[in-house]
């Protein structure tokens, strides 16, 4: 067990309102994305299973593209869509942590 | 280091030893599938060339000394995901079941997410070379090495067999070689590549293959909704027409029939995609952690991408071939097998050039998973038990590699050797092993030593422990492999998966030992969270 210890500088950092909210939004906007697609799975593994019929429902009137494809479709393009959602607004947001100048860190 | 002269001299000897076992087959040779092959391998051997000029340290044997771009990496991680099973395991199983070839493709993708926004920064801030570098962070490093270790090898080992008995399956059937030399072809490349380029070369020769089968894939749907005037609820009507399930193809039931498998099944994909050792590893070859996060998303696009074609070359092979009289001895008895659906179709859109192109990617595709295998492998064996177990740390770096690069040899033989034995035999159950069992042990580990501050040495050891065994008890007590391969009537445990409860046991007694541990190590290990926590963070 050789876990570094803190610097002075890293633990003052660490203290900081910025770095605090910012790990703080951070945790819970992957959890909400994470739990999100997780039910989606979860979801449409149990509804396949309990109504397979809801599967062949066809997404309007006359069309081929059922409910089954439908959901198929809609879980990739949404976690494309997390994804770079997610890598932006994280870059975005990190930025603010990685702007501090490192002297200010003492400075809490 | 080796020079490209001796490259040469390897290339001319596989081809010496290659053109006349082609020659003397019987069978018609589809000359598209060798020329691609061959500039195949001639690419990656230059490419193997330069990357070994370039790899003198250990971490350039390991992780390409961290200089691999998030773009490059996210090709990389994606051509790892996409492998032949992804590709023609997963064209095969739309063609013959339909919709529950959905569960497969929505699990996989939504695991990517996960990868995504739980593992992959941390990993990257805690660990080094191999994923057990992060597990241990403030944890007792040696027993849970030596237990992530023989989890990454329980995955790898089988993992590495079924790709590789694949391969020369393939071989036989796409190029006219028979099987052996297939193996041997495959086996020796691996070697080569990774023996000489390390990681380097294993990331570019992974990008190559992954831009050749997003590319193949692209044109083949492309050709696909061509043929329907690019109108996907024609080609879908069509489908369901002439599949002998008719509109039950777009319902679940035609592979699983109980809740339990199906959700075992999710649980396999998400954890276990997440938890592979080779994919892991990647994550390392990026300078820092947004390096890491950018690689992430581009994985996470392009395997998501390549669902979608997977889908529609899925429904273009029920219409292309069912009942098609060149291809199929009736209905969905598609000559060569299920795998061969993909094969089958690029000849009918594109004709033998365009068969040849595929076949030679899907070869390619599967010497390039195998070789970011056998470098995980390598460094999981020199690495985590020879340097940090073996020597406690006192092994010199030329050492450690040498060590790398003798494991690879020797498990490339290993290989090729129980391949060959392997020639005819089961081997598709091989292929379940790998997600459950990571599913059921590195993926929990990960997750408790990265994100709970109560987790322990011994609740990790009880965890890990517990899940292994499980998850492999009652795979080998499944329909798979007790009814499949064993041969009995009746299988003991009768779901697919086991993962829903292995992963359960492996979280359960994670946490049950860990807040029943009062030992002064755990509390040692508990307040050491803290310091984990920000390097996680802030990596350094």
């Amino acid at each position: 067990m050789k876990v570094p210890d803190l610097s002075e500088q890293e633990k003052a950092f660490v203290e900081m309102d910025v770095f605090r909210s910012y790990i703080k939004w951070r945790n819970r906007f992957a959890l909400k994305i994470a739990a999100f697609h997780l039910c989606l799975v979860f979801i449409f593994d149990l509804i396949s299973y309990s109504y397979p019929e809801l599967m062949l429902v066809p997404v309007w009137p006359e069309s081929a593209i059922t409910f089954s494809l439908a959901c198929v479709i809609y879980v990739t393009f949404s976690v494309i869509f997390s994804a770079f959602y997610y890598g932006h607004k994280v870059n975005k947001e990190s930025s603010k942590i990685e702007n501090i100048p490192r002297e200010s860190h003492n400075n809490v | 280091m080796f020079k490209i002269k001796q490259y040469s001299v390897v290339l001319a000897a596989l081809c010496l030893f290659a053109f006349p076992v082609w020659a003397a087959q019987e069978v018609k040779v589809n000359y598209a599938s060798i020329v691609t092959f061959l500039l195949f391998l001639v690419m990656t051997l230059i490419i193997t060339a330069w990357a070994a000029k370039r790899t003198k340290s250990r971490e350039d044997f390991y992780v390409a000394g961290g200089e691999i771009t998030s773009l490059q990496n996210g090709f990389a991680i994606a051509g790892d995901t996409m492998s032949a099973a992804s590709f023609l395991g997963l064209v095969g199983l739309i063609f013959m079941v339909g919709f529950d070839a959905f569960y497969f493709i929505i699990s996989l993708v939504v695991s990517w997410i996960v990868v995504l926004l739980f593992i992959a920064e941390r990993l990257r801030n805690l660990g080094s070379y191999t994923f057990a570098d992060a597990v241990s962070y403030r944890l007792s490093s040696k027993p849970l090495r030596i237990l992530s270790a023989t989890c990454a090898l329980a995955i790898m080992i089988p993992y590495l067999l079924s790709q590789i008995v694949a391969a020369g399956t393939l071989v036989e059937g796409l190029f006219g070689l028979q099987y052996s030399h297939g193996v041997i072809v495959i086996g020796v490349m691996m070697m080569i590549y990774v023996t000489f380029g390390g990681m380097m070369a294993t990331t570019w020769v992974q990008i190559v293959k992954a831009v050749l089968l997003l590319g193949g894939g692209t044109i083949l749907s492309v050709g696909i909704l061509f043929l329907f005037n690019f109108d996907l609820d024609e080609l879908i009507k069509s489908a369901i027409t002439v599949h002998p399930r008719g509109i039950e193809l777009l319902k679940s039931g035609g592979l699983y029939t109980d809740i339990i498998s199906i959700i075992s099944l999710s649980l396999a994909f998400i954890g276990g995609t997440a938890a592979m050792p080779h994919v892991l590893m990647r994550f390392f070859t990026v300078s820092d952690s947004s390096q890491a996060r950018g690689s992430a998303v581009i994985a996470v696009s392009l395997v998501a991408y390549f669902q979608i074609v997977v889908l529609i070359v899925g429904l273009g092979a029920i219409v292309l071939l069912v009942d098609n009289a060149d291809y199929s001895s009736g209905g969905l008895d598609i000559v060569g097998g299920s795998n061969m659906v993909g094969i089958h179709l690029a000849r009918i859109v594109g004709g033998d050039v365009f068969m040849g192109f595929i076949s030679a990617v899907a070869f390619a595709t599967i010497l390039a998973v195998v070789s970011g295998i056998t470098l995980s492998a390598g460094a999981t064996i020199s690495h985590d038990l020879y340097s940090n177990v073996v020597l406690k740390e006192k092994c010199n770096e030329t050492e450690e590699v040498w060590i790398a690069r003798v494991t690879v040899v020797v498990l490339g033989t290993l290989g090729i050797y129980l391949a060959i034995i392997f020639e005819g035999q089961n081997i598709a159950v091989l292929a379940t092993w790998p997600l459950a069992i990571g599913a059921s042990t590195n993926f929990p580990l990960l997750i408790m030593s990265m994100y709970w501050k109560g987790f322990t040495t011994k609740g990790a050891l009880m965890g890990g422990s517990a899940g292994l065994i499980l998850a492999v008890s009652l795979l080998v007590m499944s329909p798979n492999i007790w009814v499949k391969v064993l041969g009995n009537s009746e299988p003991i445990f009768p779901y697919a998966y086991p993962t829903l409860f292995s992963m359960g046991v492996c979280f359960l007694f994670g946490w049950l030992f860990s807040v029943t541990d009062k030992t002064e190590r755990a509390r040692n290990e508990r307040h050491m969270f803290k310091a984990q926590l920000v390097r996680s963070q802030l990596g350094g």
